[in-house]
């Protein structure tokens, strides 16, 4: 007689735990890696899980990440200026979304992320923020994303085969925009870099200071009717310490007038070689903000 | 207690991450095995995943689902791991066969080799889809959120999977029978 079995049952057999034992190394070399390997950095963290929910706001504390309230911003009127919005679409947008985690969010289909915030798929042309100096304007090319967008923080990745395999890998993307409102921010570039300053040239200032970081020539810009000044940076791949080498960040400090605080850009790759790359696509975006500092 | 434990590391307590790992290394372990089908390179991807748990975890949003959150970083190094060296399929070791006579008897006339040989010829991301549904027991939607691709993907390999279990089973008994009848 030929009996043919039911797949399920041989199959949940066939996964029944047979007891296997991990090598005791396995932790040992784990437990030495660890202890090279630091953990990602407040403003990563920051930049990843920007909805800022209940426990994200005391890890930031802990981080010593200072957010300036936006109300202040509420006291303070800029009139604005027209960005320049270029457009470059590299990124392709993802032919089969996924499912997304608030009504009309749609993202693609290898990202995933619990942000109610997030706006996902972003459609070409000119978009606007909800919650993040609520009503600014950008325009942006086929194949961004919007990853957050919360009073304090605002995220924008490019669909990219980088960024698809990053997050495969590390559950993150590789390649992004963020912008937050900020005081004296820490663990920019890497963990331990803390940057203070009254003003956006004097954060620039203290971060081109830090002899960690190989820095460009601080630039002074006007994006979205606020000034401030831009520098490119990452670790001295001479330095010491386990800082990520191949981290590549450009850093836009703008004021917001009337002691509102610093708004900061952050265009940054995971991977040096991705980074010109990415500016090409990404500052296009970046130029195009009309911040409005009404609400 | 683990909830803690987990808060702790966040905070780049290694002590405290290091007691979370050592808890679940063996089932860590086994779902690497089971889906690289190679004791090296479960080893490899179950290193390289801890570490990159380590880095990221401060990124966990609810502590509550480390085990998950830790599953799912686990799983898609495995995947990651078996794109890399495709080559070294065919060298792939076969896993050593326990004494599984009392659940052979269950599953009815199924020899393990044969189901052994049929999984491994399925690819990673099967492979992994399985690993996830039969042995950690999670739904297809979940397997699709941990896996960052879509429900109907999951189904999809869940299907091919199964039919290539089957068929590589009935084959076996049909040449059993064949076996059977000319002896």
């Amino acid at each position: 007689m030929n009996r043919t079995p039911d797949v399920d049952l041989v199959l949940r057999d066939y996964f029944a735990d047979d007891g296997f034992t991990a090598p005791d190394h396995v932790l040992d070399l784990v437990e030495e890696r660890i202890a090279r390997q630091p953990q990602q950095r407040a403003w990563r963290v920051l930049r990843r899980d920007a909805p800022v929910n209940a426990y994200l706001k005391p890890l930031l504390a802990v981080a010593a990440v200072v957010v300036i309230a936006v109300a202040g911003i509420s006291l303070l009127r800029q009139p604005s200026n027209s960005g320049v919005g270029g457009s470059s679409p590299s990124p392709e947008p993802t032919p089969s979304p996924s499912t997304a985690p608030s009504a009309g969010a749609v993202f693609p289909e290898w990202y995933t992320t619990n942000d109610l915030s997030a706006a996902g798929i972003l459609p070409a042309g000119k978009a606007t923020t909800k919650r993040f100096l609520s009503g600014s304007t950008f325009n942006v090319p086929a194949g961004w994303v919007n990853t957050t967008d919360t009073t304090d923080f605002y995220g924008l990745f490019p669909d990219t085969a980088a960024n698809k395999a990053e997050f495969g890998l590390s559950g993150s993307t590789a390649q992004n925009i963020v912008m937050g409102i900020v005081d004296s921010p820490s663990g920019l570039v890497c963990d331990g870099v803390d940057v203070t300053g009254a003003t956006a040239a004097e954060l620039v200032d203290s971060l081109v200071a830090d002899e960690t970081l190989v820095t460009s020539e601080p630039v002074e810009v006007t994006i979205g009717g606020l000034t401030g000044t831009s520098v490119d940076a990452h670790v001295d791949p001479a330095s010491a310490g386990s800082c990520a080498k191949d981290y590549r960040g450009r850093f836009v400090f703008l004021d917001i007038p009337g002691g509102g605080g610093k708004l900061l850009i952050v265009i940054d790759s995971a991977h040096a070689a991705d980074f010109d790359g990415l500016l090409g696509m990404a500052m296009s975006v970046v130029e195009s903000f009309e911040f409005d500092l009404s609400n | 207690m683990d909830r803690e434990l987990v808060v702790s590391a966040q905070r780049g307590d290694r002590v405290a991450f290091m007691d979370l790992v050592r808890a679940r290394v063996d089932r860590l372990f086994a779902i690497a095995r089971r889906i690289l089908r190679d004791v090296d390179r479960a080893e490899d991807a179950l290193q390289d995943a801890l570490v990159i748990a380590w880095r990221d975890l401060p990124s966990l949003r609810d502590p509550d689902r480390f085990d998950y959150w830790l599953q799912r970083v686990l799983t898609n190094m495995c995947i990651e791991h078996a794109r890399r060296d495709r080559r070294r399929y065919a060298k792939l070791e076969v896993l050593v066969v326990d004494d599984h006579a009392a659940r052979d008897e269950l599953a009815g006339v199924v020899d393990r080799d044969v189901v052994d040989r049929a999984f491994r010829r399925l690819k990673a991301e099967e492979r992994a889809v399985l690993v996830l549904r039969y042995y950690l027991g999670y739904e297809p939607a979940t397997i699709a959120e941990m896996l960052g691709v879509s429900g109907g993907t999951i189904r999809s390999r869940l299907h091919h999977a199964h039919r290539a279990m089957r068929a590589a089973i009935e084959a076996d008994a049909r040449a059993s029978a064949v076996g059977g009848q000319s002896a």
